[in-house]
C-alpha cells in the first residue's frame, strides 16, 4: 500500500500548491504597496513581525492552543460515550434527540456572553465556548455512525457469540469509526473557530485577544501575524488528524 | 438417526413493507434433516427459502408449529446455529484471521481452530488481508471459515455463492463439500441453482411458491465427488418441478 516516508510529502501535488499559494502571495505584495502600512501591511512587514514579536505570539498562541485542547477534549470525553448511550437505548435518544437538535442549532458563538457571565473571564470560559462548538458535530456523527453499522454485521456479531462488551469495543465502535472520525474533524475546526471568537469578546491572552489589541494599537501587521499563526495552527493539526485517521481506517483503502 | 433440525406444522406470516398486506410465507410446512446431512432446498425466488433459515437461526419466531434444533426448541440466536450470508458479512475493518477467530476469541477461547481453517480452506496466503482486498470467491471462504470456526451443530448458507462468477462458484462447492466431508456438519442450504443443489447434497427439498410447502424430497445417491453432467436426469425432474407451478 502507500509507501512511508516524507518524500511523498512533495509529490507532484505539492507543486501546484505551493503555485497557488505564491501567486496569493504576489497579489497580496501588490495591493500592498498601492496602500499605506497602517491599513494594508504587506507579506515581507508580515513576516518582519512574526519573526520580531515571536516569544509574544508563541505565548498568545499556546494559550490558545491550551483553549482548544481543554475544551475540544471535554467534548470528545462526554460526546463519543454520550452518542453511545444514544445509540444502545432507543429511549433515551428520543428524550435527548430532540434536546440536541435544538441546541445544536444555536451558534456555539451565541453562548459566549452566558459563558462569560458565568465563568468569568478567562481559559473555563473560552474553553466552554470550544465546547460548545465541538460537541455537537461530534456527537451527531457518532450517533448516526453507530446506526450506519450494516444490520448483516450486527447479525453476523450476535451469531458468532458476541456479548455485549465484544459488541460494542469490536463491532460498533470499528463500523461507525469513519463517521466518529468525520465529528472529531468537523468538531476540531470548529473548536478553533470558536476559540477566537470567545478570545475576542473577552479573554486573558490568547489569539484572538491579540488580534483585538492589535486592532486598538492601529496596528494591523501585528493583527494578520495573529491570523496567520491560527490559520497554521488549525490547519497543520487537521494535516495530523487526516494522517491519523489514514493509519486507524486502513482497511478502508 | 437422530433429528438435527425439525420443523412441524410451521406457519409463518409476515407484513409486507409498504402495501402492509399480511403474506404467508410458510403454510405448514414440515421438514426433518438428520445429523450430519447436507440438505439443500430449492424453489422459485421469493417462495420463502430464506424464511426456514430464518426461523432455524432463530431470526424469526413461527406463527404456529415447532422449530427444534437437536431437540430443544429454537429460541433466539445462538453459536450452534450459524448463517452463512451471500454477500459473506464479513467485517470489514478485521483482516481474514481476524474474521474468522472472531467467535471463538469472542467467547474467550483465543484463536481456536483458526489456523487450521486458513489452511483447509486455502485461505493460508491471505490471513493479513483485508476483506476489500478480496475477491467474492475468497470472501466467501472467509465467510464459511469464519461460521466453521464457531463450530456450530448446524451451518445454515443462504445462496451462499449466489453473488460468485460461475469458476468461484464451482471451486466453493468442491471447498464446502471437502469442508462437510471432513466433519460431517449438519447443512442447510437454500440456492436457486438446482445443479448446484444436485451437485452437494444428500437431498433437495422443493418447495413449492409461497406459502412455500414442501412439493417433494429427492434423494440423491451418487457417489462424491459428483460428475453432475452424469445427474441429468435427476436435475431435469427438479429443474421441471421448481419452474412449473402446481
Amino acid at each position: 500500500m502507500a509507501v512511508p516516508g516524507r518524500r511523498r510529502a512533495l509529490s507532484p501535488r505539492a507543486l501546484p500548491a505551493a503555485l497557488g499559494l505564491l501567486v496569493a502571495l504576489a497579489i497580496w505584495a501588490v495591493a500592498a504597496s498601492r496602500w499605506p502600512p497602517h491599513v494594508l501591511p504587506g507579506p515581507l512587514v508580515v513576516l518582519e513581525t512574526i519573526v520580531t514579536q515571536r516569544s509574544e505570539l508563541v505565548g498568545h498562541a499556546l494559550r490558545t492552543t491550551r483553549r482548544v485542547l481543554l475544551g475540544y477534549g471535554a467534548a470528545v470525553v462526554i460526546g463519543l460515550p454520550l452518542a453511545m448511550a444514544l445509540g444502545a437505548r432507543p429511549v433515551l435518544d428520543r428524550q435527548v434527540g430532540a434536546l440536541l437538535t435544538l441546541l445544536r442549532s444555536i451558534p456555539p458563538f451565541a453562548w459566549t456572553p452566558l459563558i462569560l457571565l458565568w465563568v468569568g473571564v478567562g481559559d473555563g470560559s473560552a474553553a466552554a465556548v470550544v465546547f460548545a462548538g465541538a460537541f455537537f458535530p461530534i456527537v451527531r456523527n457518532a450517533r448516526a455512525g453507530i446506526d450506519a453499522v450494516p444490520p448483516s454485521l450486527v447479525l453476523a456479531a450476535r451469531n458468532l457469540g458476541a456479548g455485549p462488551r465484544v459488541y460494542w469495543l469490536d463491532v460498533v465502535l470499528p463500523g461507525a469509526a469513519p463517521m466518529v472520525f468525520t465529528g472529531l474533524r468537523l468538531g476540531w475546526a470548529l473548536a478553533w473557530m470558536s476559540v477566537v471568537a470567545a478570545e475576542l469578546v473577552g479573554a486573558d491572552g490568547g489569539l484572538g485577544q491579540l488580534i483585538l489589541d492589535a486592532r486598538n494599537l492601529a496596528r494591523p501587521d501585528l493583527a494578520i501575524a495573529g491570523m496567520v499563526a491560527i490559520g497554521a495552527l488549525a490547519a497543520g493539526s487537521e494535516r495530523g488528524f487526516a494522517l491519523v485517521e489514514r493509519r486507524v481506517l486502513r482497511w478502508r483503502a | 438417526m437422530s433429528k438435527a433440525v425439525a420443523l412441524a406444522g410451521v406457519r409463518h406470516a409476515y407484513t409486507e413493507a409498504g402495501t402492509g398486506r399480511r403474506v404467508e410465507a410458510l403454510a405448514g410446512l414440515d421438514l426433518n434433516v438428520a445429523a450430519g446431512e447436507l440438505v439443500a432446498i430449492v424453489g422459485p425466488s421469493g417462495c420463502g427459502k430464506t424464511t426456514i433459515l430464518h426461523l432455524v437461526a432463530g431470526l424469526l419466531k413461527p406463527d404456529a408449529g415447532s422449530v427444534t434444533c437437536g431437540g430443544a426448541p429454537v429460541d433466539g440466536i445462538g453459536t450452534d446455529r450459524v448463517l452463512v450470508f451471500q454477500d459473506g458479512a464479513l467485517f470489514p475493518w478485521l483482516t481474514v484471521a481476524e474474521n474468522v477467530s472472531f467467535g471463538p476469541r469472542a467467547r474467550g477461547e483465543g484463536t481456536g481452530r483458526t489456523a487450521e481453517l486458513l489452511a483447509a480452506l486455502g485461505l493460508d496466503g491471505a490471513a493479513d488481508r483485508y476483506p476489500k482486498e478480496l475477491s467474492g470467491g475468497m470472501r466467501q471462504r472467509v465467510a464459511l471459515a469464519r461460521a466453521l470456526a464457531v463450530d456450530p451443530a448446524v451451518l445454515l448458507l443462504d445462496e451462499p455463492f449466489g453473488a460468485l462468477d460461475a469458476l468461484s462458484r464451482e471451486r466453493l462447492q468442491d471447498v464446502l463439500e471437502a469442508a462437510w466431508l471432513r466433519d460431517r456438519k449438519t447443512m442447510l442450504l437454500v440456492t436457486h441453482s438446482v445443479e448446484e443443489a444436485v451437485r452437494l447434497a444428500d437431498r433437495v427439498i422443493v418447495v413449492s411458491p409461497r406459502p412455500a410447502a414442501v412439493r417433494a424430497d429427492v434423494r440423491v445417491d451418487a457417489p462424491r465427488p459428483r460428475d453432475v453432467t452424469a445427474l441429468g436426469e435427476i436435475r431435469r425432474t427438479i429443474a421441471q418441478m421448481v419452474r412449473t407451478p402446481e
